[in-house]
């Protein structure tokens, strides 16, 4: 009997805090998922474009030193939402979003001219003069709807 | 999968940046003293130029004023970088927008309104590589036609004479004429691949897939712009013709090799 009411209790727990995590992300939040998202896919794109022959590695480095600011501001503000809306289970919920994301774009079209259009992204967002509001920009175009909107 | 896990952390992140500028509020004055402590060691200008953004009537503005000068002339300007995305709107307005903000903007800047104009082409081809990637792809039923392998038309330079016709004649032939089979051989292939994604976009909207034919339809939008500039390559060929045929033929000493 005791085992059921806990039973219970872990439920009740966990369907809370999927109702938690189910609130409207916030504008900032959005941007952030977008922005993360955007830099997952050319990690993604850049290791599969490396299994083809094809390696645009160095040229990936480059582009995550450059934009290292807005690359953390945006996992800075993904950690601010999912602690609002998860609370104490905010590392759990911010692991699966991160594999979730990794999970999504682990696939797509893998070949020359796509491999050379994302370096050439790539080099565009690494520029002297590519500053967050660049790498905004460029993932609103690209993510148009951020995965957090669909989250969980 | 260590993307963005080893980033730093910055000593106080955008939420103040949000808040009213010159706010009297005591959490406002705290968070106004927070954030100069964890920027007044720096020798970053950026550092003190995004403290007064974010309180350009704080406690220590004139101070951050002071650092801000005294560092101008030891740092090397960023707006004379001249690399410029080529894809970046060339209107003088916005280009000035990107560089003011690029010292002062936040991790994330928040404000659309605030982020850099792009060219057009440039937003349709970013749209259309990102379709190629992610379960997105996956879900779309069609796989989009690969663009055709386009001939570099090559230039050409006219002599100041003929020493012949038929000199006149041979050049046409040997020179030009690969130049207009090339440029006219180009244009044929954009044109199929322009029909060929049109056609492909009726049949997806026949059969109601809209993930394909949006894609398709996205394509169709990004490859106009290289469709165009093939089109206008071979145009641009005409004039040399008549060009070719106004070269004075004139009798001349032939040169042995």
């Amino acid at each position: 009997m005791t085992s059921r009411v806990i039973g219970l209790g872990v439920a009740l727990t966990l369907s809370l805090a999927a109702a938690a995590v189910a609130q409207t992300p916030s504008s900032e939040a959005r941007d952030a998922s977008r922005v993360y998202e955007l830099a997952v896919m050319l990690e993604s794109v850049t290791l599969r474009c490396k299994l083809i022959g094809i390696d645009r590695q160095p040229k990936f480095q480059t582009f995550t030193a450059r934009q290292k600011r807005g690359l953390t501001g945006a996992k800075e503000a993904l950690m601010r939402h999912f602690e609002a809306v998860a609370k104490a289970d905010m590392n759990r919920e911010i692991d699966r979003f991160y594999i979730r994301t990794y999970n999504f774009y682990g696939t797509g079209r893998t070949d020359q001219e796509s491999c050379n259009s994302f370096a050439e992204l790539m080099d565009i967002l690494a520029e002297p003069d590519a500053d967050a509001a660049l790498l905004t920009r460029v993932a609103e175009i690209m993510v148009p709807d951020p995965m957090l909107d669909a989250y969980p | 999968m260590a993307l963005l896990a080893g980033a730093a952390v910055l000593a106080l992140p955008a939420p103040s940046l949000a808040q009213p500028a010159g706010s009297a509020t005591e959490a406002g004055g705290q968070a106004d003293l927070i954030f100069w402590q964890s920027v007044s060691d720096s020798n970053d200008r950026a550092q003190y130029e995004a403290y007064l953004a974010a309180f350009p009537q704080g406690l220590f503005a004139r101070l951050a004023q002071a650092k801000i000068n005294a560092t101008a002339s030891s740092q090397s300007p960023a707006a004379s970088v001249p690399t410029p995305p080529q894809a970046i709107a060339k209107a003088e307005q916005p280009r000035k927008q990107v560089a003011s903000r690029s010292s002062v903007s936040p991790a994330l800047p928040r404000s659309a309104s605030a982020l850099p104009l792009l060219d057009q082409p440039f937003v349709e081809h970013l749209r259309a590589i990102a379709m190629t990637q992610g379960k997105r792809y996956q879900n779309t039923s069609v796989i989009l036609p690969p663009r055709p392998m386009i001939t570099l038309v090559g230039s050409l330079e006219l002599p100041p004479q003929f020493c012949s016709a038929l000199e006149r004649n041979a050049f046409y032939e040997n020179r030009f004429r690969p130049l207009i089979d090339r440029a006219s051989e180009n244009n044929a292939q954009a044109i199929a691949h322009m029909e060929r994604l049109n056609s492909m976009v009726k049949e997806a909207e026949n059969r109601g897939d809209s993930n394909a034919s949006g894609a398709l339809a996205q394509e169709s939008r990004s490859y106009q712009p290289v469709a165009m500039a093939i089109y206008n390559d071979r145009v641009a060929l005409e004039p040399i013709f008549t060009r070719i045929m106004a070269v004075p033929v004139v009798a001349c000493k032939k040169v042995t090799p």
